[in-house]
């Protein structure tokens, strides 16, 4: 059976598309105000930090939306807290607290639930998205994007120069912080498709591929978008017809795509800049 | 008549150490000053906490004759150009209708008004036919009367410009003098941190002269003295040679 029929008979297999298409698109809009704020390890970590908010979730019977929410801001002001008060670098305050909460996180899975439940939320399990999950997810897609849409303005302005943003009065720390929101909020709704350990690739790699190849911030935005959409549904169906992790093939569909880009994009591409520096050598010889 | 800016016993501090302290001046409308000092003297730092873009530790600034969050929208600020993102994909034109966010609040776009504002402004700094390029693909000064112009679309009273000749051509740079003078002229104040003594005298009215505290602030005549720049610049001789020379 290919990979069209399966889709049209069985139910898992469409909540499944259905959901990375919106994981891809949102985690590629987002990604791009990420990368070009420079908050790449950022993305990582509040994709970390939700682990115990999940767990927290299980404990209290409520969905886990909120309390992963939670924990990814608690852990995105703690972040900030540390490098604001003390000499303790931006990069390194990351690092500490993402890896606790992580750590803290499993712990509380492993005593709480079976080590199967923390197995598919590392690393996601795609087939088993349930009608809820994908409404949720389609739920926090329209927000983010609503959201997006509504304060594209801000978003710009306080990204390229925070520093205007600021002097005409801008709350930078409210936009950071709302931003940080909806991180939280994408890196949820994307737990099952390819996990906690992987969602940082759909952030940063579709984003990384519209950066080279768009020098408007919509346009990279819509590029992102697609790059994201098209990963999921290619890495889908190679997962499904070779029977691959379908999180980890959806993140490689998604380098490829990159180093495509970075080869052969037409401003960017290191290929054309190549031979472009070859052409301008042989004619200064010549 | 109020003021366009008093500042009144101002200091500041960066990490514990003081950045500012003591200062006290006002400036009157409709007039064109250079900030000017050795590096390292504070002058960003004033700027910047005029603004509050940086906390103050004590002292009293009115703009206007108000607190400068009532007056935020009465204010361009030009940052230096290092510190902007020049490979961010932005077009010129974009770079210069974020001077009508401002104004135009939250949740409204820019439309067919703002942009043919934008272009206006940009045809001012010269720079019309470059507004579909990306920001990255300018020269220096380009990059800097393009900033110039996202500072004349905001349309305000106020004009603060932190180092805005440093690493451009001179031909950017008389565009962008000239552009200043005509502000003074129709009434704008204009505050400019600048780093070379030389063309002070050309360029401005007043003079703030900083090191830390505030050595002199008067006209050019009053602060472009042997005596007053040897106070500030102390150490520096080679340019007060040079100052001393031209100046005679």
């Amino acid at each position: 059976m290919n990979f069209f029929e399966a889709v049209m008979q069985y139910g898992f297999l469409q909540k499944a598309l259905v959901t990375s298409i919106m994981v891809g698109v949102i985690c590629g809009v987002i990604g791009c105000f990420i990368i070009l704020r420079g908050m790449a390890l950022m993305g990582d970590a509040i994709s970390h930090a939700v682990l115990p908010g999940v767990a927290l979730s299980y404990l209290f019977g409520v969905n886990f939306f909120f309390g992963a929410v939670l924990t990814g801001i608690l852990t995105a002001i703690g972040i900030g807290y540390i490098s604001q008060n003390s000499k303790i670098k931006n990069d390194s305050s990351i690092g500490i607290m993402f890896t606790s909460a992580f750590a803290l996180g499993i712990i509380l899975i492993t005593i709480l639930k079976s080590s199967t439940d923390l197995y598919d939320i590392l690393f996601g399990n795609v087939l088993a998205v349930r009608p809820s999950d994908m409404w949720m997810t389609f739920g926090i897609g329209i927000l983010v994007l609503a959201a997006v849409y509504i304060f594209y303005k801000e978003l710009l302005v306080s990204s390229f120069d925070p520093t205007m943003s600021q002097s005409y009065g801008l709350p930078n720390k409210l936009i950071h912080y709302f931003l940080m929101t909806l991180l939280t909020m994408v890196t949820v709704a994307s737990l099952q498709t390819v996990g906690i350990v992987l969602v940082v690739a759909m952030l940063i790699t579709p984003a990384s591929t519209a950066y080279l190849l768009s020098d408007r911030l919509w346009k990279m935005l819509f590029i992102a978008a697609g790059c994201g959409a098209l990963s999921a549904v290619l890495g889908l169906y190679i997962s499904f017809r070779y029977n691959l992790a379908s999180g980890a093939t959806i993140v490689l569909v998604a380098t490829v795509l990159f180093i495509t880009a970075f080869m052969f994009s037409p401003k960017q591409g290191v290929v054309w800049r190549s031979l472009k520096s070859r052409k301008q050598k042989s004619a200064v010889n010549y | 008549m109020t003021c366009a800016l008093t500042v009144n016993d101002l200091y500041v501090s960066y990490y514990g150490n003081e950045a500012l302290r003591d200062i006290s001046f006002s400036i009157e409308k409709q007039s064109l000053v250079g900030i000017i000092g050795p590096n390292g003297a504070g002058k960003s730092t004033l700027l910047k906490s005029l603004l509050k873009l940086i906390p103050r530790d004590k002292g009293e600034v009115t703009i206007l004759g108000k607190e400068v969050e009532q007056v935020r929208k009465q204010i361009a600020y030009v940052p230096q150009r290092s510190n902007i993102d020049w490979d961010f994909p932005i077009s010129v034109l974009e770079t210069v209708l974020l001077g009508t966010y401002p104004k135009l609040g939250v949740f409204h776009r820019p439309k067919k008004r703002e942009r043919m504002w934008a272009h206006e402004c940009l045809e001012k700094v010269g720079m019309e036919p470059f507004a579909e390029r990306q920001i990255g693909e300018l020269s220096g000064g380009q990059q800097q009367r393009v900033f110039l112009a996202r500072a004349l679309a905001q349309e305000t009273e106020i004009f603060f410009l932190d180092e805005p000749f440093v690493g451009i051509d001179i031909s950017s740079e008389e565009t962008i003098i000239q552009i200043l003078k005509e502000l003074r002229d129709s009434g704008k104040t204009v505050l400019v941190v600048h780093h070379d003594l030389s063309k002070s005298d050309e360029y401005f009215d007043e003079l703030v002269l900083l090191n830390k505290e505030l050595v002199r602030y008067g006209t050019v005549e009053e602060v472009m003295n042997p005596k007053m720049i040897a106070q500030a610049y102390g150490g520096q001789l080679s340019f007060l040679k040079d100052m001393v020379v031209t100046g005679a």
